[in-house]
């Protein structure tokens, strides 16, 4: 790892200051669970490091009639372990326990988890976020079995490894940021992009801006994540789904259906929504959505398997959301 | 085989084992042994992109695909 300096403000405006002084060689630790195996590998070589842990009000968890706000310093234990979330929001806890090291869950925090670099390993070995190497994609030609099978008509393959992004953009929340020029507010659904080129990131954050708040509006009705996974041990799972359900009655008022790890952002599946309209969300109401949800994959050459991952996953978190475990 | 091995700029900075990744200090009583699973990180694979073995011997300045630490 090589050296930098540390710097700790304790206010927001700080923060900001202090990124935006060095635009491009800060960088922000928030938990610190991703930033520095980054460094440790060369990947992150920041002149600069902003850390927010002394900024208090970026922490806390608040209910109230308008929905959740959740401080993006909150970890994902204290996020599981909420008695409101867990009563109304079930897949963002589903999402939390998800990230199976107790390590990870005890000083990750929400927005590093949203903001946490792709795992693909090329990225990780030098090769940049698009994995290239003398102008050619190392993905397609390469071992792609993780990589993304929905949104990769490229030159980006690597796929969104927020476990809680898919569940929060179910949920519709927004996220809130604060920079040089003032704060702004957007969807979360939004924040996330797929980068065209390299230099651009998977995500909206300025160089120079910070996470301050994610809010979630009050969930309409029954949600739910389900991840499929390689082993239960620590590891990202290999797709995700989360579901969030309006009801009428027993059916199916309204849905909103986003799929993790199969794309490079959290992937908002509009057909499969559509097709649990007016349903009752039963085993093949939730087949229905799963094949809807896949129905425009694009396999690379390894990873086929993971069209029928993301199809079992719509299904189950449909059911787990209405009760039915699976 | 671990660390100490990696730190010799003659190795392929591509080569990699999980003995890399060892918090642990060495074991002076133990002798280095090769038998660890290695692999590329161009490739992704324990061939390299020339198609050669990746493993400490192969991996040396000469080779095609070489690239110093």
């Amino acid at each position: 790892m090589r050296s930098f300096e540390y710097a700790s403000p304790t206010s927001r405006e700080d923060a900001v200051n202090l990124l935006a002084e060095n635009p491009g060689q800060a960088v922000i630790l928030a938990g610190g669970t991703d930033l520095l195996s980054l460094m440790k590998d060369d990947v992150e070589t920041p002149a600069r490091i902003v850390s927010l842990k002394a900024i208090t009000d970026l922490g806390g968890l608040d209910s109230s009639s308008t929905g959740l706000r959740i401080g993006p310093l909150v970890t994902l234990d204290e996020l599981a372990g909420h008695a409101e979330v867990k009563e109304h929001y079930p897949s963002l806890v589903q999402a939390a326990l998800g990230v199976r090291s107790p390590q990870l869950r005890s000083m990750g925090t929400v927005a590093g988890e949203l903001c946490q670099r792709p795992r693909c390993w090329y990225y990780r070995g030098g090769f940049g976020l698009l994995g290239r190497h003398e102008g050619k994609s190392l993905v397609t030609a390469g071992e792609n079995r993780y990589h993304a099978i929905l949104g990769n008509a490229g030159p980006a393959y690597f796929v969104s490894p927020s476990s809680l992004a898919p569940a929060l953009v179910a949920l519709g929340a927004r996220i809130k940021l604060l920079g040089p020029k003032g704060d702004r507010e957007l969807p979360l659904e939004t924040f996330f992009r797929i980068p065209k080129a390299e230099g651009e990131r998977e995500h909206d954050l300025g160089a120079d801006e910070i996470v301050t708040d994610i809010l979630v509006p009050p969930a309409a009705g029954p949600n739910a994540t389900y991840e499929v996974r390689q082993k239960e041990a620590l590891d990202w799972p290999l797709a995700a789904a989360a579901v969030a359900l309006e009801m009428n009655g027993s059916r199916v008022k309204s849905a909103r259906v986003v799929l993790g790890h199969v794309a490079p952002t959290p992937w908002v599946a509009a057909e499969a929504a559509k097709a649990l309209r007016g349903k009752a969300p039963d085993e093949a109401a939730g087949d229905a959505a799963g094949r809807a949800a896949v129905k425009g994959a694009r396999p690379l050459s390894h990873n086929q398997y993971k069209i029928r991952l993301a199809r079992v996953a719509v299904k189950r978190a449909t059911l787990r959301a209405t009760g039915k475990e699976v | 085989m671990g660390a100490e091995l990696f730190s010799s700029k003659q190795m392929c900075r591509r080569l990699r084992t999980k003995t890399m990744f060892y918090q642990s200090e060495p074991d002076p009583s133990v002798p280095p042994s090769n038998d660890n699973s290695f692999w590329c990180t161009h490739s992704m694979n324990c061939m390299g992109p020339d198609g050669e073995v990746a493993e400490p011997k192969m991996c040396l300045p000469g080779r095609g695909c070489f690239e110093s630490v």
